[in-house]
């Protein structure tokens, strides 16, 4: 039942990247977030008022009408925030390293010699893809173990472009061009949709892409795609060779 | 006054306990409405494929459902309370200003209506998301009529926030009992106050994006549809405000649940001035944190990790606020009674729905979330759960304040357990649902969302029919519950020291803190009270909001092409016009002249400053931002676009600096009257403000004249620098002339009547005023004619 590669590691490099990241933090989620959760349930339960109870251990502070005394050292909270601090900032230099790795295309602004380049065009509703030999598919064919960087923008109106499973998502913009990258490491078929409100068309921007091995692709692209491809036994309906 | 419950009350009323029943009752209605949208599309998505709603009606749906919660339940229902205790919590007999008071529910309530009626306009209504994206929201891509009513509702929103701001700094800056200082105030109205300077810098960013948004619409003009950086503009313009809007939504309820686990632990809060300085801090990072909402939209790497550095350091606070919330109940003496269990449901859930947040202020991590259901289950968590579970929390600890009587306490637990549960079956598969885009009106069945969909649609019904329960609860008991005494919890704010229901003007004396001890004075508490008889209704709070919802509507219905639009609008615009007159004729002010004297209120750091004087600030310390918002559009649409022309290719920088010269002149002349008031020199007062008229009608023509020049040059709307610079001098030009109208109406009255005390400090607010506007003035020659 659960679509989704909960680890995409071996599927891309982008997925790795995240993966590697979304580690960190689903445990300090559920460490953090377990130990605040027993906190919270245990403390009402064991300072609850019993039947019969008038108040015994004498901290009846609250009374009509009088201002509750200062509680606690003011300093405690900036000890607090001083804990959390230190583990955001774990969290955050871990989430800039892989930013820097995930974003690494368009930090340096330079494409690898051997990258293929994508266009993508977004468009009430489809999607449009664009090989440097001119050729113009709606569904997307791409060799595996090669940078792959999309160049995405829109005709129309904002579309967001994404390969969940490999953990690529960037935003079409009309006047923008907007760029991802991904490197599949096994070959299958992947879903791609549009994540952004685009009209009444967007539940059904979707389309797949095809991860072939690099002879595969080198036919089909030789061929101006005119072959048909199908990746081993996955056929278009079934989205996802890992599910 | 009779308090009974006639038409005329309900209509008329400026009592602020009155209007926060009114605002409960209208948050609550539209929460039903928007609920039972929420359920139409849970339907719609329980299984795959379905066919129950259209995609034009899902995303109608959606879109509407995400306004009316946000904007005309959530937020009214905090700002219920707000009315009804903020004043009583700090000492007041009621708002600084009632008549606005009544002002802000009435557009509040007309904006809702005018939203509403888009759903009736043949084409359609909003279907763009609460989001409301470019160029999307434009009239090329959404046709829809309903969509400029849904716009124009929006703006008579922004003007109530805008007004109900204005009121609630006022009120609190100026009326808390003598003695009664900040940091001691209960947590709630430290939260409303927290949040009312949150709505004063965030709703006009809203503001500037619709009225840029309506030239697109409506005249013809290419801001948000320009290729280049439209939609990228309306993303700051909006996000600048919605970051923030989400802690508007939220604070007012945080603020209340600290409260309730307070007292129902007995135990003061812990490291009380640390939660407050969080929630400052919490305040003033929410404005640099928006650009998390635009991880993927390519905007400049460096300031998304700004953005993303800042994100986590918000979470920060909020996580100090609840490890000192939980470390309150240390040693407490703890009753689980309903509004309790409402409370700390409300902070578990914040914990999740906090810690989800986190995740999406990772650039990388977000990249799977963005624009999925993860996201809906976050912010549903935040905004459902927290916000909502504490305010109805509130809504239980209130109940017997209001009503004299209590709720049953079974049927309240019942509520709270089956609600928490519903809640939890209904969002929690959301964060499993990661790879679902949301917004999707269906999906594939091999995509394998149908059994957690349908999980949630179960838990959705659970969550939106256990209302029903309180609705019944406090149905009844509002007529037959048991009766109750004073303060039935224990607590120790001032409303519990007052009956209950309380009286028309809460205190019989005078409230007065000494030491710690909250105390009600009655040394002349007597003759004080005389003074409060004669009724304070007016009609014209209602009145000058009929006045635009029936022109904006009459407006919404020409350009949908439906009959009787016409003569709608004139109507409309005859009833607004006079309203305005009514409401400055009436001689209200006097009637209430006595309510307070502020020389028996806390005023720090006001002290001599008028109600007036201090609420122009305010007003003003918004409007900047709002011209702010439209200069700064323009500024950004000709960063994007250096194909655009500069200001001194387009304007005569001569003509400009003449006119500019002309407005400071104006105000200089009004700013002489404001002190020749001070002198009682009525002739002075006169000719200062004559000359001040004459000079801004001068400075108006020049300007239109200037524009129609520019027209003529072939320039057009199409062109996005000149559309965003003709809406701000379209703004500064309406500022102006909503500003001839008490100009002109202090002349005559003067003239007539001559000078009379307490004058001065509306002279001082109007001088004010009149100098902001010249230094706007100033703002747009720099950008429009220099640069
Ligand atoms: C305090 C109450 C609530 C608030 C403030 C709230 C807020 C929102 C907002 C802002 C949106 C986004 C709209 C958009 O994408 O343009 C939304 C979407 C949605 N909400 Fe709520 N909501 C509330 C209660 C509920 C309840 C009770 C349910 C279910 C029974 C619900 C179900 C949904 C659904 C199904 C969506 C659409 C998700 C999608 O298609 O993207 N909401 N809500
Ligand atoms: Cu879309
Ligand atoms: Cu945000």
């Amino acid at each position: 039942m659960f679509h989704y590669p909960f680890d995409p590691s071996s599927l891309a490099e982008t997925a790795r990247i995240w993966w590697n990241l979304y580690g960190y933090y689903l445990l300090l989620a559920i460490v953090i977030g377990g130990a605040v959760m027993a906190l919270l349930v245990g403390i009402p339960l064991i300072y609850r008022q019993k039947p019969g109870s008038h108040n015994p251990r004498g901290k009846d502070e609250i009374s009509p009408g009088v201002i509750p005394g200062e509680r606690g050292k003011t300093l405690s909270g900036l000890l607090i925030a001083l804990l959390l601090l230190g583990v955001f900032f774990g969290l955050l230099t871990e989430s800039l390293e892989a930013t820097k790795e995930f974003k690494e295309v368009e930090f340096e602004g330079t494409v690898p010699d051997d990258a293929l380049v994508i266009q993508v065009v977004g468009f009430q509703w489809g999607w449009t893809f664009k090989y440097p030999n001119g050729v113009e598919t709606d569904v997307l064919i791409i060799p595996i173990n090669r940078m792959i960087v999309f160049n995405v923008t829109s005709e129309d109106v904002f579309h967001s472009f994404s390969i969940p499973d490999l953990r690529v998502k960037i935003d079409a913009i009309p006047g923008k061009h907007n760029i991802a990258w991904t490197k599949v490491l096994q070959p299958g078929t992947y879903r791609i949709q549009c994540y952004e409100l685009c009209g009444v068309g967007h539940a059904e921007m979707i389309t797949k892409v095809m991860a072939v091995t690099e002879d595969v692709f080198d036919f089909w692209y030789q061929s101006q795609g005119t072959t048909e491809v199908t990746v081993g036994s996955t056929s278009a309906e079934t989205h996802s060779a890992h599910d | 006054m009779s308090r009974n419950s006639s038409l005329k009350r309900w209509l008329m009323t400026t009592n602020h306990k009155d209007v926060g029943i009114l605002y409960l009752v209208t948050s609550l209605y539209f929460f039903i409405v928007a609920g039972t949208l929420a359920l139409l599309m849970r339907l719609q998505l329980a299984v795959p494929e379905n066919n129950f709603l259209t995609a034009g009606r899902y995303n109608e749906a959606v879109t509407n459902h995400g306004l009316l919660m946000v904007f005309w339940f959530l937020s009214p229902l905090g700002f219920a309370f707000a009315n009804y205790f903020v004043p009583i919590q700090i000492g007041a007999k009621d708002m600084a200003f009632p008549r606005l008071n009544a002002l802000s529910y009435w557009l509040l309530l007309f904006g809702g209506l005018l939203v509403l009626a888009g759903f009736f306009m043949p084409g359609g209504t909003a279907d763009f998301g609460w989001t409301v994206y470019a160029p999307l929201n434009t009239d090329e891509f959404t046709p829809n009529p309903g969509a400029n009513l849904v716009a124009f509702g929006l703006l008579m929103l922004v003007a109530s926030v805008i007004v109900g701001t204005v009121n609630f700094v006022t009120t609190i800056g100026l009326l808390r009992a003598k003695g009664y200082r900040y940091s001691n105030l209960p947590m709630f109205t430290i939260g409303i106050l927290i949040t009312v300077l949150l709505m004063l810098w965030a709703f006009p960013s809203l503001q500037a994006g619709l009225v840029l948004l309506a030239a697109d619409r409506l005249l013809d003009a290419r801001i948000f549809s320009a290729p280049e950086g439209g939609s990228i503009l309306w993303d700051h313009l909006f996000w600048f405000f919605g970051h923030p809007e989400v802690y508007i939504v939220l604070i007012p309820a945080l603020g209340a649940v600290l409260d309730i686990i307070s007292v129902f632990s007995r135990r003061p809060l812990y490291a009380k001035k640390a939660m407050i300085a969080s929630l400052v801090v919490a305040g003033i990072l929410s404005y640099m944190v928006y650009a998390h909402h635009m991880f993927m939209t390519g905007v400049k790497t460096f300031y998304l990790e700004l953005h993303s550095l800042t994100t986590e350091a918000i979470s920060v606070p909020f996580g100090v606020i609840t490890l000192l919330a939980i470390a309150t109940m240390i040693g407490g003496l703890i009753r689980l009674s309903t509004p309790m269990l409402f409370a700390l449901g409300s902070i578990s859930v914040f914990i999740i729905g906090g810690i989800t947040g986190v995740f999406n202020s990772s650039i990388v991590i977000d990249t799977a979330n963005r624009g999925s259901y993860w996201v809906v289950g976050h912010f549903h968590y935040v905004m459902v759960g927290a916000a909502l579970f504490g305010l109805f929390g509130a809504f239980y600890y209130w109940f017997p304040k209001m009503t004299g009587r209590m709720y049953n306490e079974s049927l309240g637990r019942l509520h709270f357990i089956l609600s928490f549960i519903g809640f939890n079956i209904l969002y929690f598969p959301m964060f499993l649902l990661i790879d679902m885009p949301r917004r999707v009106f269906t999906y594939p069945e091999w995509t394998g969302w149908g059994p957690l969909n349908f999980i949630a649609t179960i838990g959705g019904f659970i969550f939106g029919l256990s209302h029903l329960i309180m609705f019944i609860n406090f149905l009844y008991s509002m007529k037959k519950g048991p009766l109750v005494d004073n303060n039935p919890w224990g607590s120790w704010t001032y409303e519990w020291l007052i009956e209950s229901p309380p009286s028309e003007f809460n205190f019989d004396g005078i409230p007065i803190v000494s030491g710690n001890r909250l105390m009600i004075s009655l040394a002349n508490g007597a003759s004080h009270n005389h003074l409060h008889t004669g009724d304070h209704y007016s009609i014209w709070p209602f009145a000058i909001s009929a006045g635009p919802f029936l022109a904006l509507l009459g407006l919404g219905m020409m350009v949908a092409g439906v009959g009787g639009g016409m003569p709608l609008l004139v109507i409309g615009l005859i009833v607004a016009l006079i309203a305005v007159v009514g409401w400055a004729r009436e001689d209200y002010r006097e009637k209430f002249h006595d309510l307070e004297p502020l020389e028996s209120k806390e005023t720090w750091p006001f002290n001599g400053i008028g109600k007036y004087k201090l609420g122009m600030w305010v007003f003003l310390f918004g409007d900047a931002v709002f011209f702010a918002g439209l200069l700064g559009s323009n500024f950004f649409v000709r960063a994007t676009n250096p194909l655009l022309p500069s200001g001194p290719e387009v304007k005569n920088i001569i003509v400009g600096a003449l006119a500019t010269i002309i407005m400071i002149a104006s105000a200089l002349s009004v700013y002489i009257a404001a002190r020749a008031t001070r002198l009682g020199n009525q002739r002075m007062v006169l000719q200062g403000l004559g000359l001040g008229l004459v000079l801004a009608i001068s400075f108006t023509l020049i300007t239109a004249l200037d524009w129609m020049q520019t027209f003529r040059q072939g320039f057009t709307l199409e062109n996005p620098a000149i559309a965003t610079g003709f809406m701000t001098v379209f703004s500064h030009l309406l500022h102006l002339g909503a500003g001839l109208i008490p100009l002109l109406y202090f002349m005559i009255k003067i003239a007539a009547k001559g000078l009379r005390d307490g004058m001065q400090d509306s002279m001082d607010a109007l001088s004010l005023y009149w100098n902001f506007l010249a230094v706007v003035s100033i703002g747009i020659y720099a950008v429009l004619y220099l640069f």
